[in-house]
C-alpha cells in the first residue's frame, strides 16, 4: 500500500481522506481489527505519529472504535458509514459541477454529458 | 571493554609487523642451519647474506611497529574512524590505555623476536666468550652475568623504543588539538618533548656523576669500565626511561581526556 | 527529563563561528529534521551531540547528563563519512558492533543485509561508496536505541537508494526513540518529519511541527525553506 501525499498539507489528514475512502469503499470491512499503530505505520510507510494522529481523527469522527485490550476496529455502524459516503460523493458531484461551471458549462449540460458518457459505460 | 579495544588495535598493529617476525625468524634458521655445514664456501656465503637479510627485516619490523602504532593511533583517534571510536560507549581514558598497551606489547614482541633471531644468529660459546673478553671479565664472572647484562641491555632498548612511541602519541595528541596541520604539528611537539627529554637525561646523568666517582669515571676515561658500573648505568637507564615512559602517558592521558576536535 | 538539551550551545573554529547560541530540546518519540543548508552548522551540531567537539560556550545533556559513556549507549549516529575499518568484512563490522554495543541486535542485522543482496564475508575495500553506506545504516538501525542521528543519509543517492534508506530507517526505529535526520534535500524526506529545525548560519532560526508549519503557510516545507533562504 504505497499512497502518494502533497507535501503542502498536513501528511494526517491525507491519511485521514485515505483511510475514510479505504472503509467507505469497503476495502476496510466494517468490525475489521486494525493492524497495530506501528504495524500499520509501517505498511503505508508513513510515520507512526502521522497514523497515530490520523486514527485519533478517525475515531473521534466515529469511524474506528478502540477495544481496550484488543486494538482499533472499523465500526460496525453502517448508517455512519453510509452517512460519510454520502458526504463524500456529495463533495465529488460538488467538485464536478463547479469544474464543470469553470467550462462554462451549465448545470443542466453537465448532467447530461454524465448521463450520455456514464450511461455507456 | 579494554580488552575487546585491545585485541583490534593489537590485531591492526600486528596484522604488518608480524610478516617481518616471521621472514626474520625464516631466514635466521635457514642463515644458522647453512653455516652448520662445514668445509662450503658457498653455504658460508648463503648464510652470511641469509644473516643481513635477518637484520634487514629486524629494523623493518621495528620501523613498521613504530610506524603502525602512531597510525594507528592517527586513523583511530582522529581520522574517519574516529567517528565510530569515540561513540563507543568507552570512556576516553580506556580508549587512550589500549593504545598504550597495545604500544607496550607490540615493542615487546618485537624486541623479543629481535634477540631470538640474533640469538639463533650468533649465540656460539667463541661469542659469549669474545662479549666476556670485550666486557674484562672473562677471567673472574661467569657465564650467566653476560647474559643478564645482554637482557638488561636489551630491557633498556625496549624502554628506550617505548619511550620514542610514547613521545610521538602525546605528540600527536597535542598536535591534533590545533585546526590545522596537524599531522606536522604533531612531529614538531614530538620531536621536541624528545629532544627536552634527551637534555634532561644528560643533565641528570652529570647531576649523578657528581655524586658518584664511579660514573665520574666512566665520563671522563677512556679505560675499561668495570662490569658493576656498567651494571648500575643499566639499572639507572632502566629507571630513567620507565619515569620518562610513565610521565608521557600521564601527560597524553590528560590532553586526551579533556576531549577531541576531529575534522 | 528531556532525551536531549542544548543550551547556548556554541562552536568556534580559529575565532570563526560555526554555532551560535544553539537553545534546542529533542522530545522522545519524533523523527526530527535539522533542515539546513551546506556549511550552516549542522554537522558541528551533530558532532558536538556526538562528543567528537567540545563546545566552545555552553553545553549539550543528553538525558540530563554531558556527552559520555551513557550517552553513547542510548545514541545511534550515522556519520556522511565511512567511519569503519575498511579491511574488515561486514561480518566482522556486526561482530565489532555486537561487541561493543549491548543493544545492536545481530539477527536483525542480518536479516536487513539479505534485503542488499549482499555477500558478509566481502571486504569493506571491496565495496563501492553507495553499498558502504547502506551497511553502515544497517549498523546503525539495528541497534536498540533512544536517539538515532542520521547526518545527511540522503546525500547524493538516486531514487530507488532514497526509498531503500528512507523505508529502512521508517521500519526499524526503535519504538518511542526519537531520530534527528539532517539534509539539505528536504523535499524527500518532508513527508516522515513530525518537527523541523531550520538552521542557517550557525543559528537556529526555526523550530516547529512539521504541520502546523504547513497549515501556516499553505506550502510544502521544502517551498518555505526555500522562500526564507533563498536557494
Amino acid at each position: 500500500m504505497e499512497l502518494v501525499f502533497d507535501n503542502d498539507r498536513p501528511i494526517y489528514l491525507q491519511l485521514v481522506e485515505y483511510l475514510k475512502l479505504y472503509i467507505v469503499s469497503g476495502k476496510l470491512q466494517p468490525g475489521e481489527r486494525l493492524l497495530s499503530v506501528r504495524e500499520f505505520a509501517l505498511q503505508i510507510q508513513v510515520n507512526p505519529n502521522t497514523m497515530q494522529k490520523a486514527l485519533a481523527e478517525l475515531e473521534n469522527e466515529g469511524l474506528i472504535y478502540t477495544e481496550r485490550t484488543n486494538g482499533k476496529y472499523v465500526t460496525k455502524n453502517q448508517e455512519l458509514i453510509n452517512k460519510i459516503k454520502k458526504e463524500l460523493a456529495v463533495e465529488k458531484v460538488n467538485k464536478y459541477l463547479s469544474d464543470m461551471e469553470n467550462l462554462g458549462i451549465s448545470k443542466k449540460e453537465a448532467i447530461k454529458y454524465l448521463q450520455e458518457i456514464g450511461g455507456e459505460i | 571493554m579494554l580488552s575487546k579495544l585491545l585485541k583490534y588495535d593489537l590485531k591492526w598493529i600486528y596484522k604488518a609487523v608480524i610478516v617481518f617476525y616471521a621472514l626474520s625468524l625464516i631466514f635466521a634458521l635457514i642463515g644458522r642451519g647453512l653455516s652448520l655445514i662445514e668445509n662450503s664456501l658457498l653455504f658460508g656465503i648463503i648464510s652470511k647474506v641469509c644473516y643481513g637479510i635477518v637484520i634487514a627485516m629486524l629494523i623493518s619490523a621495528m620501523i613498521n611497529n613504530l610506524m603502525r602504532v602512531w597510525a594507528r593511533v592517527v586513523r583511530n583517534m582522529y581520522k574517519d574512524e574516529s567517528y565510530l571510536t569515540h561513540t563507543l560507549p568507552i570512556e576516553k581514558s580506556k580508549i587512550y590505555l589500549s593504545k598504550f598497551l597495545a604500544a607496550i606489547i607490540t615493542m615487546f614482541t618485537t624486541v623479543l623476536v629481535s634477540a631470538i633471531c640474533l640469538a639463533i644468529c650468533y649465540y656460539s660459546q667463541e661469542n659469549i666468550e669474545f662479549l666476556k673478553s670485550m666486557l674484562e671479565i672473562a677471567a673472574t664472572t661467569y657465564n650467566s652475568s653476560v647474559i643478564g647484562l645482554l637482557i638488561s641491555i636489551l630491557f633498556v632498548f625496549f624502554l628506550e623504543m617505548v619511550f620514542i612511541l610514547m613521545v610521538g602519541v602525546v605528540g600527536i595528541i597535542i598536535g591534533h588539538k590545533s585546526n590545522d596541520n596537524k599531522i606536522v604539528k604533531s612531529i614538531v611537539y614530538a620531536f621536541a618533548m624528545y629532544m627536552v627529554t634527551q637534555v634532561v637525561s644528560v643533565i641528570l646523568v652529570a647531576l649523578f656523576a657528581l655524586f658518584n666517582p664511579n660514573i665520574m669515571n666512566l665520563l671522563n676515561t677512556v679505560d675499561i669500565v668495570p662490569i658493576d658500573v656498567i651494571k648500575s648505568l643499566m639499572y639507572g637507564a632502566n629507571i630513567l626511561y620507565l619515569i620518562y615512559v610513565i610521565v608521557y602517558y600521564f601527560i597524553g592521558k590528560k590532553q586526551f581526556e579533556k576531549g577531541v576536535n576531529v575534522d | 527529563m528531556e532525551l536531549l538539551e542544548c543550551k547556548q550551545l556554541s562552536k568556534m573554529y580559529d575565532g570563526k563561528i560555526a554555532l551560535q547560541n544553539v537553545n534546542l530540546t529533542i522530545p522522545r518519540g519524533k523523527i526530527i529534521g535539522l533542515l539546513g543548508k551546506n556549511g550552516s552548522g549542522k554537522t558541528t551540531l551533530i558532532k558536538l551531540i556526538n562528543d567528537l567537539l567540545v563546545p566552545s560556550y555552553g553545553e549539550v545533556l543528553i538525558n540530563g547528563e554531558k556527552p559520555g559513556v551513557n550517552s553513547k549507549k542510548i545514541i545511534s549516529y550515522l556519520p556522511e563519512r565511512t567511519y569503519l575499518d575498511k579491511s574488515m568484512t561486514v561480518k566482522e563490522t556486526f561482530k565489532y558492533f555486537s561487541e561493543f554495543y549491548d543493544n545492536f541486535d545481530t539477527e536483525k542485522a542480518k536479516e536487513l543485509l539479505k534485503d542488499l543482496d549482499l555477500d558478509i564475508n566481502l571486504k569493506l575495500s571491496k565495496m563501492s561508496k553507495g553499498m558502504k553506506e547502506k551497511v553502515q545504516l544497517i549498523l546503525v538501525m539495528s541497534r536498540k536505541a533512544e536517539l538515532y542521528i542520521l547526518d545527511e543519509p540522503l546525500g547524493g543517492v538516486d531514487p530507488a537508494t532514497r526509498d531503500y534508506i528512507l523505508d529502512t530507517i521508517l521500519s526499524n526505529f526503535n519504538e518511542g526513540a526519537s531520530v534527528i535526520i539532517s539534509t539539505h534535500l528536504i523535499a524527500d524526506i518532508e513527508k516522515i518529519l513530525d518537527e523541523v529545525i531550520f538552521i542557517d548560519k550557525g543559528k537556529i532560526s526555526l523550530v516547529s511541527s512539521t504541520d502546523e508549519l504547513r497549515n501556516k503557510e499553505k506550502a510544502s516545507i521544502d517551498e518555505i525553506f526555500r522562500r526564507r533562504f533563498k536557494c
